[in-house]
C-alpha cells in the first residue's frame, strides 16, 4: 500500500534523495554528506520489515511497485548497502561535488532495482543507473575519459533500449512482476537477455568494462565496478536462471577474460578484465540452475564487491598518490605503501578462491551447481578460470607491483606520495570483510538459507592447495617471460569503434550541416539587431566570437552526440514502422 | 595423494593459460602507442582534405576543421580580415 513515510524511508530513495542534496549544497559540505546519506541507507534497510510491501502510483493506473523482498535481493541490498557506505568514505576528498551526487544517486537506483517488483520500476531505476554512470566516467581523466564516456553511452543505451522492448513485448508488459523469462522463442526474451547481456558484460558486449572503468576516477571506478554488473548478475538471476545452453558460454568468457587480464599492462584495466570473468562465473553458476546455482552466484558477486572493492582500491591509491597506471612503470611498492599491499594481497588471495578466503567459499557453491548439472567441460573450464586469476591477480600483481624491484627509476612523483587516512581506512574495513566472510561463510549461507557445503574437509582444502602450488610452477619458471608489455591490447570493440567513429561523423557530418546553417541565421540576425543598436552604421559588418564558441565547445559536442543518437533512433523508428 | 594430483592439474591448467594468453599477446597486442588514436588522426588528416588516400571520401572530420569549412562555406558570414580586405578563412 502507498505509504509515504515508506517511500522516504527506502533505502535506494535515502541515497538518491542525498544525491539531490550533494548536487545542491555547497562543496565543503558533500565531503560528509556522501557517507552520512549511505549510513542512513543502510540503517534503513537494516531497519525495514522484508515482508513490507511498498507501491507508489506513477502515471494513470500504472504503479511503481519499490519494494518487494526475498532473500537474494535482501542479500544484495544489504552488500550494496555496505559497499555504498565504504565506497563513499572513499571519496571523501574534497571537491567533485557532480561526481558525489551522481554516485549516490548511482548506488540508490542499483538498491532500487533489486527491490524493485514490477518491471516497470525495474527499467526506470535501470535507466537511472546507466545515467548516473555515464556522468561518472564523464567526468574521469582528462579528454579520453570523455570519448570513453560516449562508447559507453551508446552500448548502455543500446542495451536499456533492449531490454526495455523485450519487457514491454512480455505477456504482462510493463506492469509484469520480475521474474523468469523462459519462451526461448519469444522476441522478448533475446531481447531481454541482449539487454542484461550488455550489462552483464557478456561478449561481445563486454568491451565496454575495460573501456570506460579505467577512465573513471578511481571513487568512481570502485562505485562502478560494484554496481552495474552485479545488479545484471542479479537480473540474471531473476529472469534467466537455469539457462543450460548459457553455462558454457559463461565458461569460455571467464577463462579467455583471465587471459585478457593475463597479459594486460594498465592495471586498472586488468582488474576490469577481471569483472568480465568473474562475472562469467556468476553467470555459469546461475545458468547451471537450481537453488544452490543462483545462491552460488549472489553469493560470488556479493564476495566479488568487497575484494574486487579492495582491489579497486589499492590501484586506486597508487594511481593517487603516485600517479602510476601501468604495471610496466611499478615495483617495489610494498616497502613504499605497505598498508595499501597487505590489503591487496589478502584480497588477491580471496579472487583466486583460497581456501579460508571468501572467494573459495562462494566458488564451491558454483563448482556445486556445475557438478549436480553434470556440466563437466565447464567445471574444467571454471577452474582453468580460477588457475588464471591466480596467475594474473595473487602472482602477476603482487609479483611485478609490490615485490620486484623495479627495473627502472620509478617516474616522478604526480600525486601528493601518500594516500588519505580515509582512503585506507575504507580498504582496510572492506579487507576486514573479507577475511570475515572467508573464516566464517556461513554467515552468508544463513542468509541465502543455503546448507553450507563441506568446505573445510582436508580432501577439498588440499585439492585447490595443490591446484595453486602446481599453477606457480610455470609462473616462478616463465617469470621473465610473463613480465607486462608496453602498449594496448586490442579487444573485439577494434571492429566497430574505427566503424561507429566513421558512420557517426558522416552523419554528423549532414546534421551539423543542418543545424549550423539555422545557427547561422540566427547569430547573423542577433549581432544584425545589436550592432544595428550599438552602430547603425556597422549593420552589414559581423563579427565572428571565437572565445564563446570555445566555451561552449565541450556542452555543444555532448549535445551533437545526442542529437546524431535521436536522428539514429527516429530514422530506425520510422524504417520499423 | 591428492596434492599430488592437482599440483599436476594446476601445472597443466597454468600452462595452457599462459600458452593462450601468449598467442592473444601474439595476435592483438598493438606495441608502438595507442592504436585508436592513431587511427582517428589518420581519419582526421584524411577528412581535412575531403578526400582520402584512395580517391573515396570520408566522412570523419575534426570539430575544428569542419568549423573552418562549413562556415567558409556559407553565405552571409563576413570575417574580421575581410572588414579590411583580408582574405577567407
Amino acid at each position: 500500500m502507498y505509504d509515504l513515510i515508506h517511500v522516504f524511508l527506502h533505502p535506494g530513495i535515502v541515497l538518491i534523495l542525498t544525491g539531490a542534496v550533494i548536487a545542491l549544497l555547497p562543496k565543503a559540505a558533500s565531503r560528509y554528506l556522501l557517507p552520512l546519506g549511505a549510513l542512513a541507507a543502510l540503517a534503513a534497510l537494516l531497519g525495514t520489515d522484508k515482508s513490507l510491501s511498498i507501491e507508489a502510483p506513477f502515471v494513470g493506473e500504472l504503479k511503481l511497485s519499490l519494494f518487494v523482498c526475498d532473500e537474494i535481493s535482501w542479500f544484495f541490498g544489504l552488500v550494496f548497502a555496505v559497499i555504498g557506505v565504504i565506497g563513499s568514505v572513499y571519496s571523501m576528498d574534497k571537491g567533485r561535488r557532480g561526481e558525489k551526487a551522481a554516485s549516490a544517486v548511482y548506488a540508490g537506483s542499483a538498491l532500487m532495482t533489486v527491490f524493485a517488483g514490477n518491471m516497470l520500476t525495474f527499467i526506470i531505476f535501470w535507466e537511472v543507473m546507466a545515467i548516473a554512470s555515464i556522468y561518472m566516467v564523464f567526468q574521469g581523466n582528462g579528454p579520453d575519459a570523455r570519448r570513453s564516456s560516449y562508447r559507453y553511452m551508446v552500448m548502455h543505451l543500446f542495451g536499456g533500449n533492449m531490454l526495455l522492448a523485450g519487457v514491454m513485448l512480455l505477456p504482462g508488459g510493463i506492469t509484469a512482476a520480475v521474474g523468469p523469462v523462459t519462451d526461448t522463442d519469444s522476441l522478448a526474451y533475446w531481447l531481454m537477455f541482449i539487454g542484461t547481456g550488455v550489462n552483464c558484460a557478456l561478449p561481445p558486449f563486454h568491451t565496454w568494462v575495460a573501456d570506460s572503468y579505467p577512465q573513471a576516477t578511481p571513487e568512481s571506478q570502485l562505485f562502478m565496478g560494484s554496481y552495474t554488473t552485479k545488479v545484471a548478475v542479479y537480473a540474471m538471476i531473476r529472469f534467466f536462471a537455469g539457462t543450460e545452453w548459457l553455462v558454457i558460454f559463461a565458461a569460455v568468457t571467464a577463462v579467455l577474460a583471465a587471459c585478457m587480464a593475463l597479459i594486460e599492462n594498465d592495471l586498472r584495466k586488468l582488474l576490469s578484465y577481471h569483472i568480465v570473468s568473474q562475472v562469467a562465473m556468476m553467470v555459469a553458476g546461475l545458468a547451471a540452475g537450481g537453488d544452490v546455482g543462483a545462491a552460488g552466484a549472489a553469493m560470488h558477486a556479493a564476495f566479488n564487491i568487497l575484494y574486487k572493492g579492495v582491489l579497486l582500491m589499492a590501484a586506486g591509491n597508487i594511481f593517487t598518490a603516485r600517479g602510476l597506471r601501468y604495471i610496466t612503470d611499478m615495483g617495489g611498492l610494498a616497502r613504499k605503501m605497505p598498508v595499501t599491499a597487505v590489503c591487496a594481497f589478502i584480497a588477491s588471495f580471496a579472487i583466486a578462491g583460497v581456501p579460508y578466503f571468501s572467494g573459495f567459499a562462494s566458488k564451491a557453491l558454483i563448482m556445486d551447481a556445475l557438478h549436480a548439472g553434470g556440466f563437466n567441460m565447464s567445471y574444467i573450464l571454471v577452474t582453468m578460470a580460477g588457475v588464471g586469476t591466480w596467475l594474473s591477480i595473487t602472482m602477476k600483481i603482487n609479483y611485478f607491483v609490490f615485490i620486484k624491484k623495479p627495473e627502472r627509476e620509478l617516474p616522478a612523483e604526480d600525486g601528493p606520495g601518500r594516500v588519505p587516512a580515509y582512503k585506507v581506512l575504507a580498504m582496510a574495513a572492506a579487507t576486514v570483510l573479507v577475511v570475515i566472510t572467508g573464516i566464517r561463510p556461513e554467515i552468508c549461507y544463513d542468509m541465502l538459507s543455503m546448507d553450507p557445503p563441506h568446505l573445510f574437509v582436508a580432501d577439498h582444502v588440499l585439492e585447490y592447495i595443490g591446484l595453486f602450488a602446481g599453477a606457480t610452477v610455470p609462473f616462478v619458471l616463465l617469470r621473465t617471460f610473463m613480465a607486462p608489455h608496453e602498449g594496448i591490447n586490442l579487444d573485439v570493440d577494434r571492429f566497430y569503434r574505427i566503424t561507429l567513429y566513421r558512420g557517426i561523423f558522416a552523419l554528423s557530418d549532414v546534421v551539423h550541416l543542418f543545424f549550423a546553417k539555422y545557427a547561422v541565421i540566427f547569430d547573423n540576425f542577433y549581432r544584425s539587431v545589436g550592432d544595428a543598436l550599438r552602430s547603425p552604421g556597422r549593420v552589414f559588418g559581423l563579427r565572428t566570437t571565437d572565445s564563446k564558441e570555445e566555451n561552449a565547445r565541450s556542452i555543444g559536442e555532448m549535445v551533437h552526440v545526442m542529437a546524431i543518437l535521436c536522428v539514429i533512433a527516429l530514422i530506425t523508428i520510422l524504417v520499423m514502422d | 595423494m591428492i596434492l599430488l594430483k592437482y599440483f599436476m592439474y594446476g601445472i597443466l591448467a597454468s600452462g595452457i593459460l599462459i600458452f593462450i594468453a601468449k598467442v592473444l599477446l601474439y595476435g592483438i597486442a598493438h606495441r608502438e602507442g595507442d592504436y585508436y588514436e592513431k587511427k582517428y588522426e589518420e581519419l582526421d588528416r584524411a577528412s581535412l582534405s575531403g578526400i582520402s588516400e584512395d580517391g573515396a571520401s570520408v566522412g570523419a572530420d575534426s570539430d575544428a576543421d569542419r568549423d573552418i569549412r562549413d562556415l567558409s562555406n556559407i553565405p552571409g558570414i563576413i570575417h574580421e580580415d575581410e572588414e579590411g580586405g583580408g582574405e577567407d578563412v
